[in-house]
């Protein structure tokens, strides 16, 4: 799910590329995203009317072949900007250390929780596990899509303040929420 | 208008799976299970493909590179196609199973992969260090609980101050674990809702 979310975002950061004329590298960790990345930037391209564009998507094979390759990219290409939205896994700080240490500025988003306080330390922006779904609905502007990320609100302010009540009550002792919650 | 109708006929079919696959979870029917068991080996297959595809797509660039003659980057083009060249055809005509392409696998390429892995050590240091520059609100109020574990665990802070301890243990037992669960709980209505927007077909932008 979190391929499909960094395609999505992909589809809109392709787009604003396009329009400023601006160059994109997109690098996938599995074959399968390379096909759909193609055809995401490529879209993208002739919806900025621009399908004259070259459209660079990489595949570098495993897990750390990839990160060896992203590195190559950030030491040989002039970096602007790196956004790293997806499934990450210990290659996240790798490349984010590696992007900073070469003044690149970048946005994280993953929902992995080990990854978060890498990209929090790291990148100049970040977007936390639910902002990363957020995110990729809020890029569209259809009004359909943002009306869904308001509703979601309702929940997660229950769920926080279910959190606070949890967190209160355990350290007055109490084992209230915890029996209400266990099954 | 082809293009439209190619586009809506992938989104259509990727629903009908995704349903599909969804409604087997729920109702476990061996026949509906049997054929989603199916569906994913057609994904596994299809996953092979890709990779031939992945494989032309990188063939394709470092050659491309090569005959521009790209600054500082087309010698390490002609090692990549060396070794792909070589490790294809040793695969396809000795098998995998042989000696030289065993060899070849755990001498070369595991050493590089777990060299790559155990950058990340030395990445963390690094991270660490910028963590505790305090840029913002958010570095503020991650980097106070940071401190307090640092110091929860360090015996000798301990020492001077034995409040120390129960703090740490209730950061690590509490707030730690309540964060933790809200986060994966929120993640997770968050991955819910945009997986129903996807089957449902009002996020398309994944098809391109």
């Amino acid at each position: 799910m979190d391929s499909i979310v960094g395609l999505s975002i992909l589809g809109y950061v392709a787009k604003m590329a396009a329009e400023n004329d601006i160059e994109i590298t997109t690098t996938v960790g599995t074959p399968e995203n390379q096909a759909i990345a193609t055809a995401v930037v490529s879209q993208s391209n002739i919806a900025a009317g621009k399908p004259e564009r070259a459209v660079d998507v990489r595949y570098y094979g495993s897990q750390f072949a990839t990160s060896a390759g992203i590195l190559g990219i950030i030491a040989r290409e002039n970096v602007g900007a790196n956004i790293m939205i997806g499934n990450y896994g210990a290659d996240a700080i790798i490349l984010a250390e590696a992007a900073q240490t070469h003044g690149v500025m970048q946005i994280g988003g993953c929902a992995v929780p080990g990854n978060l306080p890498f990209f929090m330390a790291i990148c100049d922006y970040y977007l936390m596990g639910e902002e990363m779904y957020a995110a990729a609905a809020i890029s569209t502007g259809n009004p359909i899509d943002l009306a869904i990320i308001a509703a979601e609100d309702i929940p997660k302010w229950l769920i926080f303040l279910l959190v606070v009540i949890g967190v209160v009550a355990t350290t007055a002792g109490s084992k209230v929420i915890q029996t209400l919650f266990r099954y | 208008m082809s293009k439209y109708l190619k586009s809506l006929g992938a989104l259509y079919f990727a629903s009908a799976i995704a349903l599909f696959i969804f409604i087997e979870y729920y109702l476990a029917v061996p026949v509906l299970s049997a054929a989603s068991k199916e569906l994913q080996g057609f994904a596994i297959t299809a996953g092979g493909f890709a990779i031939v595809l992945g494989f032309t797509e990188m063939a394709r660039l470092h050659l491309t590179r090569i005959r521009k003659k790209t600054a500082k980057e087309w010698p390490f083009s002609i090692c990549l196609l060396v070794a792909l060249g070589v490790i294809t055809i040793l695969g396809l005509v000795l098998t995998p199973r042989h000696w030289i392409y065993q060899t070849l696998f755990g001498n070369v390429y595991t050493p590089l992969d777990s060299a790559m892995y155990a950058l990340t050590g030395f990445y963390i240091i690094s991270a660490t260090f910028r963590a505790f520059r305090i840029r913002s609100m958010d570095m503020l109020i991650f980097m106070i609980p940071a401190m307090l574990i640092l110091m929860y665990n360090g015996p000798i802070f301990a020492a001077v101050w034995e409040g120390f301890g129960p703090l740490g243990a209730w950061l690590v037992d509490v707030a730690n674990t309540a964060a933790l669960r809200a986060y994966r709980i929120t993640a997770a209505v968050g991955a819910v809702v945009f997986t129903v927007r996807v089957i449902l077909g009002i996020e398309r932008r994944w098809l391109g």
